[in-house]
Order: C-alpha cells, then sequence, then structure tokens
C-alpha cells in the first residue's frame, strides 16, 4: 500500500534555496603578463625574495622579485615555451610558491607549464594547501536530521542528530612514497557527549612503489579481499565489509622469477583488548553471573565411568572439559573483543600458459580468548588436568588453480584444508591427580604434582573448503553466465554432556552471556562431522542490441545443502558466527533472509534483477532486485523479498528517487506469514559533485556504514538488526526470534521520518 | 591478480578526495600559552607554575573551505588545558563546533542556510518582546530567506543533543534495542522550533509587519510511556508604524503550553491601580513603545521623549525567550540634546510590577548628563533613585536606594585615561565608595602600557586592586602580554560596576606572561 508523503512546510523553500549558487572565489597564482609569466608573494616582512627554478639553474639572486607598499612581492619573467620547476627564496629559506597548486618531485618544487604562445598552460592539482606543496588535504561534512514521528503522542520528534567530519591528507612523501591518513570527528558514532567528542585518527597509509615490489603498512584501511576462488583474505561480516577495517598491518607484493608473491600481516585492534574471560562475569550492578564455582572440581567430578569388577573405572580416551571462550561476536561490544587475534597470509602464483597455478597459507592466532580446565585420565584411577588461559589458533593451506581457455572463459578450482586449535598460555599448569572415588555418576580426585603447561595445545577441529567452477561471457560480453560449486566439511569433537542450566540466570536455557560462550561437557572422542554445499549458476544479459536500450537482467540460482550430525548443537547451525569454521567468523553472517531458514537441510534462493533505463533525457532508471529463499523451487519461499527503486531528474541538479522494499514471510511455525512494506522516497539536490542535499521521507536504505566511514546500501538491514532482528537474538534465544522478527518489520514498515541530509565534499 | 592491483591502487594510491582546482580550503588556528609566578597557594614563594589556578592554554584549529562558490564547510577543534576544568589532565583535540552553509544572493532576494553543530544559531531579532533568546550550542537548521515578495523569513529546527550522555547507558543491559524502554530515556533530547516572518508595506516601507512562531518540547529524560513531554507554543506579533520622525511599536504575543502555570487570575488592565474592567487572556503579553516624540526649537534644543508600556500575564510562558511574567509598568526616556553644545541630558522613568503574585511597585529614577569637552575630553555623571517594597517583620518596607555616578575620559595618540567613581546606597549604613583610574600609555608602535587602580570601601572594609599590563605586538598575528595583578577585578566595560571591588576581591600578587599567536 503505497505511503503518502506529507509535503513539510519547508520544502518549497529549502528546495528554492537548494538552487542558488554564490560568487567565486580567486586565487592569485602564476599568471601571463605582457610578454611574460607574473610571479607573486605576499611576505610583507620579508628582506628578501627571488625567484629560483631551472630557467636560471636554481640561482637565488639571478632573478629578485620587487615589493609593492602592500607587501606583494612580484617578479615578470619571460620563460620560454615548456615545464618549468621553481620555487622562492625568501630570506635565504626555499618556498614552494604558496599560490601554485601544481608541484612536482620529491622536493615539492612548484611548476608552471608554458605554452608555444607563450601562455599556461592549466595542470591537474597536486597540492591545495599553503602549507606544504607535497600535501593534497580535503574532506567531507554529512549532516543528517531526522525527525520521527512519535506513536505514543503523533508527533514528530527530533531524534539525536548527527554531524560527521573526515579531514584527509594524501602526502607525497618521496617519488616512491605516499600516505595519506583520515581524521574524523562524529560524536554520535564515538558514543560521547558532543562536547567530549574528538579529532580522532580513522585510518591511514604509507605505500612504498618500486619496480618489483609494493609494500602498504596500513592502519584500518580497505585493502580489498584477495580475488580467487577461495579469497582466503576475504570479505568480513553480514554487511561483506571489504578487508582492512580495524585491522593494521602490512601488505607487500612482489613479482620475481615469475613468480608473483603476495604476504600480509595483520593486528586486529578492535575494542576488548586481551581480556580472557573467567568463570564468572561481574559486568556492574545486577549484572553478575557465575557459571562454574569451581571449574577444576567439576572438570573431575563429570567425568564418565565405567564398570570395573566390583566398582568403577574411569573411560580411557575421554575428555572432559569446563571452558568459557570470549566469542567476540558482538559490535556493541561490552564484552572482550578479539582485540589480540593477528594474522599472517600468503600466496604464490605463477602464470603458466594459460593455466595460473598457486598456493596459499594462513594463520590466525590470539583469537576467542578463554579459560580452560581440560581432564583425560591416564589409568583407571588417575587423570592429568589442564588449567589455564587459552587463545585459538587457525592454520589452513591450499592450492588453487585457473585455466583461461579463452578471453571469454575461464575455469577455476581450489582446495583448502584448515585445523583449530587451543592453546594454554600465560602460565597453565598440568596437574597430575589421583581419584579418591570413583562411583557410577561422579568422581573424586586429589591433586598431585604440577607443571607448567604453556605451549599445550589441542585439536578443535578440522576444516575443509573446496570449490570448482567457471564463467563464460558471450556476444560481446553482453551474455556472461557462471556456475560453481563450494563445499565446505568441518569435523569437532562430539560433547555427550549438553551445557548445563546456568544458576543465578531466569531464562538458564542457554550457555551464554553477553558474548563469552560457556561449555561443559565430555567427549568420547568421535567427532560431529558436518558439511555444507553451495551450488551457485548465473545468468547476467544486457539487452541493448535488442531494445536499442541498456535492459540489464540477471538471475542468480544458489542452492544449499546441508548435512548435520544429529548431535549437533544449535549454535553449530553453520550459518551461526560459532559454528562457522570458516574465517572471520567473529561477525554474524546470518543476514535477515537467512533468519528464517536456519535449521533448514536445503535452502535455494533465486535472485533475479532488472534494470531498465526508461528515458535516456532525464535518466529515469527502474530497478528491480528479488530475494526469494525457500526449501525448494517447487513451494512458497518463507523469505521473499522484493526491492522496487525508481528515479528521474526533474531537472539538472534535482533528482527525485523512491526506493520500496516488500518483505514477504511464509513461516507458520513461527508465526511468521505475513509481509512487509516500506519505502524511502528523497529529493536530492546536487550542487557539484560530492555536494548534495537531500530531503527524504523513510528509512533510508542507504546510510553511513560507521565501520568503514562510506555509505553502503545496509539502512534497513541495520534498522532490522539494531531491533534484535539478528543471528545474535536467533543463536542466543531461538524462541523470540519470530516476535522480534515481526516487530522490527512492523517497526520499519510503519517509520514515519522526514529526513534532511547534507554532504559536502571539499 | 590484476584485479587486486587495481583495487589495492585505488585504495591506497588514489586521493581521499577529488582535488579541485577552484576548491579554497584554509586551515587556520591559534596558540596561547601563559605561565604565572604567585605568592598565594605554592610551595614556594614566587613559584613558577602553569597548572593551577586560572591559567588558560589552548591549540585551536579552524579548518575553513569554499569547495563550491557558495558553499561553505567550517570546523573548529580545540586541544585546551584549563587546569580547574579537566583535573589537569593532558588536553586532547576535541570537536568545538561546525557548520555547512549554503549561501545565494540573487539581486536584492536571497538566503543563507546553516546545518550546524555545537553552534548557538537559536536567535531572531526582536524589539520590545524578545520571543527567542540565544539558546546556546544545539545542532540544527537555519534558514533565512530575504527578498521574496518583500519578506524576511528566518526558520530553524533545532536539538539539543548536547543533552545526550552516554554514561546514562550505564544501566541498560546488553543489547537493548534501540526502542526500548530505557535507550529512550538515555537518547530523547530537548527539540526547538522557530518561525519568524516580516514583511514591510505601504509607502517607504512605513509598516512592518512581523510574526513569530516558536515551539520547545521537551523530550530529554522521558520514553514513550511517560506523560507527554511538556511543550510550549508562542505565536506573536509585532508592529512598528513610522509617523514622521516617530516610530509607533505595539508587540502581541500568546503562548498555548500544554502545561500551565501561574494561579489563573485575571490579566486586567489597569489605570493607576484601578481596574479598567478589560483584560486580555492571561498567557498573553503586549507591549507598546513610542519612539520618540520630538519637542523644541533650534534655539532650545529638542527634547525627545520615549514612552514604553508592557502588561505581561501571568500564565504567559515561553520557554525559549521571554519576557517574564505577571508584570505591568512602563518606562519613559528624555533626551534633551542642548543647542551648540555637546552636552546630552537623559532621564528615564520606571515604573513596574506584579499584576498578580505583588502589587506593589518598583520606581526608579535615572538622571544623566553627558557632556564632550574640547581637547579630548568627555565627562558622564548620574544620578539613580529606585524605590521598592519588601515585606519586613509582617509589613512592607519601603525601600529606597541612591546611586551617583561620575566619569572623566581623555585620549590621545599617546594615551588614553579614564576616571570613575561610584557611590552607591547614600545615606545608608551600607553605603559604598568605589573609585577607579585607568590608563594606557603607546610606548611605540607596537608596545603599549595599560595599568587599572580601582579602590572600593565601605563602613567596614576597603579593598584595592592594582593591575598593570606591558603589551607587546610584534606582528598583526602575535602577541604577549607581561602583566602584574587580578586581571579580572575591575575587568568589565565599566570597572567601578564590578561587584568583587566592594565584595569578597582584593589585591594580590601574581605575575603572568601569556603569548599569543595565530596563524
Amino acid at each position: 500500500m503505497p505511503v503518502r508523503t506529507p509535503m513539510p512546510w519547508f520544502l518549497p523553500v529549502l528546495l528554492l534555496a537548494l538552487g542558488l549558487i554564490a560568487s567565486a572565489i580567486a586565487l592569485a597564482a602564476p599568471a601571463k603578463s605582457g610578454a611574460g609569466i607574473r610571479f607573486t608573494h605576499t611576505a610583507p616582512h620579508a628582506a628578501s625574495v627571488a625567484w629560483a627554478g631551472d630557467f636560471n639553474a636554481w640561482s637565488q639572486s639571478a632573478n629578485p622579485l620587487e615589493k609593492d607598499a602592500t607587501g606583494v612581492w612580484s617578479l615578470t619573467l619571460a620563460l620560454p615555451a615548456g615545464t618549468h620547476a621553481y620555487k622562492f627564496v625568501v630570506d635565504g629559506q626555499w618556498l614552494a610558491d604558496p599560490e601554485n597548486n601544481v608541484t612536482v618531485g620529491e622536493f615539492g618544487n612548484s611548476v608552471v607549464t608554458i605554452g608555444a604562445d607563450g601562455g599556461l598552460i592549466t595542470a591537474a592539482a597536486t597540492s591545495n594547501t599553503a602549507y606544504s606543496p607535497k600535501i593534497l588535504m580535503g574532506g567531507r561534512v554529512i549532516v543528517l536530521h531526522q525527525a520521527t514521528l512519535n506513536p505514543s503522542y503523533s508527533r514528530y520528534e527530533l531524534t539525536r542528530p548527527e554531524m560527521d567530519i573526515d579531514l584527509g591528507f594524501d602526502i607525497r612523501v618521496s617519488d616512491v612514497m605516499s600516505s595519506h591518513f583520515l581524521l574524523n570527528i562524529n560524536p554520535r558514532d564515538e558514543d560521547v557527549q558532543d562536547y567530549r567528542s574528538r579529532l580522532n585518527f580513522k585510518r591511514g597509509s604509507i605505500l612504498l612503489t618500486q619496480p618489483a615490489l609494493r609494500v602498504l603498512a596500513f592502519d584500518s584501511e580497505n585493502i580489498e579481499a584477495w580475488d580467487g576462488p577461495i579469497a582466503l583474505v576475504g570479505d568480513v561480516g553480514q554487511f561483506r565489509r571489504p578487508y582492512g577495517f580495524q585491522r593494521t598491518g602490512f601488505l607487500a607484493n612482489t613479482s620475481r622469477f615469475g613468480v608473483r608473491t603476495d604476504l600480509l600481516y595483520t593486528d586486529n585492534f578492535r575494542v576488548g583488548g586481551t581480556e580472557y574471560p573467567g568463570f564468572d562475569l561481574n559486568r556492574g550492578t545486577g549484572r553478575q553471573f557465575v557459571f562454574e564455582a569451581d571449574a577444576d572440581a567439576r572438570t573431575i567430578s563429570q567425568m564418565l565411568t565405567e564398570r570395573s569388577g566390583s566398582g568403577y573405572a574411569l573411560t580411557r580416551g575421554q575428555i572432559s572439559k569446563v571452558q568459557s571462550t570470549d566469542i567476540g561476536d558482538d559490535d556493541r561490544s561490552f564484552g572482550y573483543g578479539d582485540g589480540d587475534e593477528d594474522m599472517f597470509a600468503m600466496r604464490l602464483r605463477r602464470d603458466v600458459g594459460a593455466f595460473r597455478l598457486g598456493i596459499m597459507g594462513r594463520t590466525d592466532r590470539g583469537f576467542h580468548l578463554g579459560q580452560l580446565s581440560l581432564a583425560q585420565p591416564t589409568s583407571d584411577s588417575t587423570l592429568t588436568q589442564w588449567r589455564g588461559q587459552t587463545a585459538n589458533e587457525w592454520f589452513g593451506v591450499g592450492a588453487d588453480a585457473q585455466w583461461t581457455i579463452s578471453p571469454s572463459a575461464r575455469l577455476h578450482g581450489a582446495l583448502l584444508s584448515g585445523a583449530r586449535r587451543m592453546t594454554l598460555l600465560n602460565g597453565s599448569t598440568r596437574t597430575e591427580w589421583k581419584a579418591t572415588s570413583i562411583a557410577a555418576t561422579t568422581v573424586a580426585a586429589t591433586p598431585g604434582a604440577s607443571a607448567s603447561a604453556d605451549g599445550t595445545h589441542f585439536t578443535i577441529d578440522r576444516s575443509w573448503r573446496l570449490a570448482l567452477g567457471g564463467a563464460w561471457a558471450l556476444a560481446e560480453g553482453d551474455i556472461a553466465l557462471r556456475a560453481d560449486v563450494e563445499h565446505h566439511r568441518h569435523r569437532y569433537p562430539a560433547w555427550i554432556q549438553p551445557p548445563a542450566s546456568l544458576p543465578g540466570e531466569a531464562n538458564a536455557d542457554h550457555p551464554r552471556f553477553e558474548n563469552v560462550d560457556y561449555q561443559r561437557g565430555t567427549s568420547l572422542g568421535d567427532d560431529l562431522d558436518n558439511s555444507m554445499t553451495e551450488w551457485r549458476l548465473g545468468w547476467d544479459r544486457n539487452w541493448r542490441y535488442y531494445l536499442g536500450r541498456p535492459v540489464k537482467t540477471s538471475v542468480e540460482i544458489v542452492w544449499t545443502a546441508f548435512e548435520y550430525d544429529a548431535r549437533t548443537a544449535w549454535e553449530y547451525q553453520l550459518w551461526f558466527p560459532t559454528g562457522n569454521f570458516w574465517l572471520e567468523s567473529g561477525q554474524h553472517t546470518v543476514s535477515i533472509d537467512r533468519l528464517t531458514l536456519l535449521g533448514q537441510s536445503d535452502v535455494v534462493a533465486l535472485k533475479p534483477s532488472i534494470e531498465i533505463p526508461l528515458r535516456r533525457a532525464n535518466d529515469m532508471r527502474l530497478e528491480l532486485k528479488g530475494n526469494y529463499s525457500g526449501v525448494n523451487l517447487g513451494t512458497l519461499p518463507k523469505y521473499a523479498e522484493t526491492l522496487v527503486q525508481f528515479g528521474f531528474d526533474y531537472s539538472k541538479p534535482l533528482r527525485i528517487q523512491t526506493d520500496w522494499r516488500w518483505a514477504k514471510y511464509d513461516v507458520p511455525a513461527l508465526g511468521l506469514s505475513r509481509g512487509y512494506v516500506s519505502q524511502f522516497t528523497e529529493a536530492v539536490y546536487r550542487f557539484a559533485s560530492g555536494i548534495e542535499v537531500s530531503l527524504g521521507f523513510g528509512v533510508d536504505p542507504h546510510v553511513l556504514d560507521r565501520d568503514l566511514n562510506e555509505y553502503a546500501r545496509i539502512g534497513r538491514e541495520r534498522f532490522l538488526n539494531e531491533r534484535n532482528a539478528n543471528g545474535f537474538t536467533a543463536e542466543r534465544d531461538w524462541l523470540s526470534l519470530a516476535p522480534q522478527l515481526s516487530a522490527a518489520e512492523k517497526r520499519l514498515q510503519n517509520e514515519k521520518r522526514i529526513q534532511l541530509e547534507a554532504i559536502v565534499r571539499f | 591478480m590484476r584485479r587486486c592491483a587495481l583495487a589495492l591502487l585505488l585504495a591506497v594510491s588514489a586521493p581521499l578526495f577529488p582535488a579541485r582546482s577552484d576548491a579554497a580550503t584554509k586551515l587556520e588556528g591559534e596558540y596561547q600559552l601563559m605561565g604565572e609566578l604567585r605568592k598565594t597557594g605554592r610551595a614556594f614563594r614566587w613559584d613558577w607554575n602553569s597548572n593551577e589556578f586560572d591559567t588558560f592554554n589552548n591549540a585551536q584549529l579552524r579548518l575553513f573551505s569554499a569547495p563550491r562558490p557558495g558553499v561553505e564547510a567550517f570546523l573548529k577543534a580545540e586541544a585546551a588545558y584549563r587546569p580547574n576544568d579537566n583535573s589537569g589532565a593532558r588536553p586532547e583535540f576535541q570537536f568545538r563546533e561546525a557548520h555547512v552553509r549554503f549561501r545565494r544572493e540573487m539581486g536584492p532576494r536571497g538566503m543563507d542556510a546553516y546545518l550546524f553543530s555545537r553552534q548557538s544559531r537559536m536567535w531572531v531579532d526582536s524589539y520590545l518582546i524578545p520571543y527567542v533568546f540565544g539558546r546556546g550550542d544545539a545542532q540544527g537548521v537555519r534558514l533565512e530567506t530575504w527578498g521574496f515578495g518583500r519578506m524576511n523569513t528566518t526558520f530553524i529546527v533545532a536539538d539539543q543533543s548536547n543533552q545526550f550522555n552516554p554514561a546514562d547507558f550505564a544501566g541498560l543491559a546488553p543489547h537493548q534495542p534501540l526502542d526500548s524502554i530505557a535507550a529512550q530515556r538515555v537518547q530523547r533530547t530537548d527539540d526547538l522550533y522557530v518561525v519568524r516572518l516580516r514583511r514591510e508595506f505601504l509607502k517607504e516601507n512605513r509598516l512592518r509587519v512581523g510574526i513569530t512562531f516558536n515551539r520547545f518540547e521537551g523530550w530529554a529524560g522521558r520514553d514513550s510511556t511517560s506523560a507527554p513531554s511538556p511543550w510550549t507554543s508562542v505565536v506573536g506579533i509585532d508592529t512598528r508604524y513610522r509617523l514622521g520622525r516617530t516610530d509607533l511599536s505595539l508587540e502581541y504575543g500568546e503562548s498555548f503550553p500544554n502545561h500551565t502555570t501561574g494561579n489563573g487570575r485575571a490579566n486586567e488592565f489597569t489605570a493607576f491601580r484601578k481596574p479598567l474592567g478589560f483584560q486580555l487572556p492571561d498567557r498573553s503579553v503586549l507591549e507598546a513603545e513610542i519612539r520618540s516624540v520630538q519637542v523644541g526649537t533650534p534655539r532650545t534644543g529638542y527634547l525627545s521623549v520615549a514612552p514604553r508600556f508592557w502588561n505581561r500575564g501571568p500564565r504567559y510562558a515561553n520557554t525559549l525567550g521571554g519576557p517574564s511574567t505577571d508584570a505591568t509598568g512602563f518606562i519613559l526616556d528624555s533626551y534633551w540634546l542642548l543647542p551648540e553644545r555637546a552636552v546630552t541630558f537623559t532621564n528615564r522613568l520606571v515604573r513596574y510590577g506584579n499584576k498578580v503574585f505583588s502589587r506593589n511597585a518598583t520606581r526608579e529614577m535615572y538622571n544623566e548628563l553627558y557632556v564632550e569637552f574640547i581637547n579630548g575630553f568627555t565627562g558622564k555623571t548620574y544620578y539613580r533613585i529606585r524605590e521598592s517594597y519588601a515585606p519586613s517583620g509582617g509589613v512592607l518596607r519601603k525601600d529606597t536606594r541612591y546611586e551617583w555616578f561620575n566619569e572623566v575620559q581623555v585620549e590621545s595618540k599617546l594615551a588614553w585615561m579614564r576616571v570613575q567613581s561610584k557611590v552607591r546606597d547614600i545615606g545608608r549604613p551600607e553605603r559604598k565608595q568605589i573609585f577607579v583610574i585607568e590608563n594606557s600609555l603607546n610606548l611605540t608602535a607596537k608596545a603599549k602600557v595599560y595599568s587599572r587602580f580601582a579602590f572600593g570601601n565601605d563602613a567596614a572594609i576597603q579593598r584595592k586592586a592594582i593591575f598593570t599590563q606591558l603589551q607587546y605586538r610584534p606582528s598583526n598575528n602575535m602577541e604577549m602580554f607581561l602583566q602584574y595583578g587580578p586581571d579580572y577585578i575591575g575587568g568589565g566595560s565599566n570597572p567601578v560596576d564590578e561587584g568583587n571591588l566592594v565584595g569578597s576581591g582584593d589585591q594580590f600578587d601574581v605575575i603572568k606572561f601569556i603569548l599569543k599567536g595565530s596563524f
């Protein structure tokens, strides 16, 4: 049902205002003057100013400037055609011309280029500051004001406005080295009172470029995913953020002997530091949670026993554990985070004819910090117990190959095998115990000799990924076909004693508190073996020859088949972060469409899209995108999302656009069986490239991604996620997922929001 | 491989922001360092210490950019070291204020829009009734237009986001949805709206009519289950008619709160304390002024008389501005310019009182003589009588206070001097005398010495304040001060109005060195 957008009273005035442009700003740069070029420099207190450059062999005395009554020094020089580098010499100090924003070389000399007619030839600016010719300074200011209808009072209410300010510097350190960094102010993002907001360092990098070597040192920069059938360094999280953000590290690329080598080292600096969650958690008043008061005793007492003569003996081959792990999957961290995580990856590639062959490896260390108490029997009545802080490590090695059959056809394949292990550190101990009583359901023991166990590790899972596929483009690229299959396999020990209820927790059906995962259990060494196979088939078509305009269509079909061991715990479903053995598992990967399909063994997603340019004259475009996910193609999808985007230029600077979403759920078992419509309509006034003001109504799907500091089409997903329609809710409290999901969708549908947004890039 | 290399190149090598040849971006700033020696409160007498008391060191950075004509971005960040404010913590560069601005002028018409953060732009011009005061820093939008249909307009929408304090989140459980009751309480802040329209009519714009609307919504600390927030709206109209050289002004405003103030008694007009039998709504204010009626001839000089009257209802409420409520009164200002003499005589007669809560008027008589002598000398003297009533011992007691002020001032290229005296509460036991001598001597074009000697005494104690300052400005963007004495005693524009002279302030030994530079 269409939603009527009320016309705010200030809209006409605002639109009028946006159309206005004022006077220009002029700079006193070198200019043609008579038979030469006139250079000026303002220095009222200087005793001498001279022009020195390649034209006069950098003489400091050959071409002095003359000072006028206002303190402006000037000189007109007849320079021949060509490029001339120069500087001013002010009281003996060398200074690039502050009025000339074109510079060259590592000394930052100013440059003018003279044409054959003796006139100046305009060149692209390399600097825009008067302080250093090597610096290009720029930035962006975003102002976002929103007024939301408060349904309780039927009145619009201003929400806390957002002002995001970037200040960036591109610095040419030398001809082979460049750098840039970005400072940011955003009180809302920083989550502080307005007056406490700081000028924060947001990200930066230094790049060394040599003919056969490129080294990038980066701090929270987008270094992009590594391409290939298996993206060894892949996108991160639900919103597929490029790798590099919230990480600092080095990336080196070399090409020697026909082999391209990529080396990457990163360190995670997400909030949370290197705390190791204990078996109790105290996070302020009323939030104390004790999981296990005596972990050692519990580890031993819960060990499995078996009949032995007239009594009982410890079951051999078993493992008993009590464990707390920082699962680090909470962006709004109240917990620990994976602050100590670091990663090293390497890839070697060589092209042999039409083939590209490569090997790769990656290791991640220091994530999922925790506490462990683990025991294993060494005889019928003795056991060894390990106790201490732990950190997880992951190792993976693999190979890939690509065969370029023709410029338009390609096949690829890759295999990767990995293992995750838990390592004891920081003064961990190994203690020999002797059982004092062994009964049918409980064991008691006394400790004996103890020794350091730092460095001891236990393998906790193994995983494999296999990817095969190909892509084929034909009809001059108007048709593209792609198909690939990817198989994931995950093996880990089966814990036969499920997590117990948690004392002190009202809703004690889940072993989690905040983002710490608590587990107790014993295992006889048999593994759970889960797998996921995903088939993807894609088709893109540009109909420009048939329809006379570039109408584009595409269809993607994704079929995912899961095979779970019946004993697999709920949170080890492969779309959950806990059970996601693949890398970057610290983020939720459960998108809204997947929420309705958790636990299914077969999932089919159909994703069609069509893009129609209706009128070229005013860039009128219509786009439709669908995401229909169900258990097979023959039944109604459990989640059907249709996006309709339409926009046109009302005038050259003013664009009107609207974005509709219709999401239909069909999961009666969860009580989800209705559709929700939401829309966003806006008028965008573009003053120039990068400078625009928009007035919109609805929930904007195109929002500033706080982690990336760039715009992304995640507004609706974020709206739903922030209202508990997310994987964390599904994982923590499955029973409340459906009410949370429907409440969030209803809120999205009913949200009446007026939005004024201004973006100024400079 | 190629894709990776290209992506890397784009991500790292490309400039963050597109450079424009016509973009103008400036970084400006200032830096101040202050050091002081003082006797009191130190381990050693005359101890150097710059992290105590009232030293203020700061570094300020201002960015100003005009990426396109008519478009402007502004940012101010500052690292300030205020020992008294931040307990001596090392300063960080913090956000001070910012705005983006869109401006366009088309001959007599134009518009100016600010989207601002932490700036005080919550004001509109007013004459008799101040419908909107400055409300301090806020985040909002301010749009002004002029010349369209001979009308000037101002629209302001602002949010007092400075009320938001994430420390209030302490009681929230993790993963609290944004719509939760607890989160709502923390995130809500007060909203402010202002509309100002003004248009001129008739020949030579003799009639000017303005309408002001403001609205305050107090959302702070409230959630969807709370009672509706207290909100107040005010609608006011102001008119000015120019008759010859006389302006006749009449302004009327009425408030519409969803909560009541006052006791609801009538807003009845009175004359000489006698009810006239008619009244305005008790949520209204009315003010009128004639400025001014002139009588006289070139020979006798001109006497200008400007009467002003106000009637303010007891239940009038304006959260964003004024005036005060429950009052009626008048001011009669008179000015007489003596012919062919640089002498101005000013008389002000004020009478005002409450309409409901207290019906005792306050009266004030003010007489001033201002003379411009030859050779740069000026002189000013005034005498003020103020009568008010205050309850004392169960009866109303009339309280009369007298005040006498004198000033002589002289200025030349070499020096400047001002002498002031004031006697307050004449004829009463708490009588006070205050004297101030200020002078400034230009040593060179770049150096100057400023001194101020202030003395005050009442029956019990005499206080003094001696302040002297060597000022050196070697260039336009730099200044250096070396000073002795407390600079804040008598530091106002009118030193004898400084309360500390007769209050708690007194002289103490302090030497300060201040260095300021801007770039």
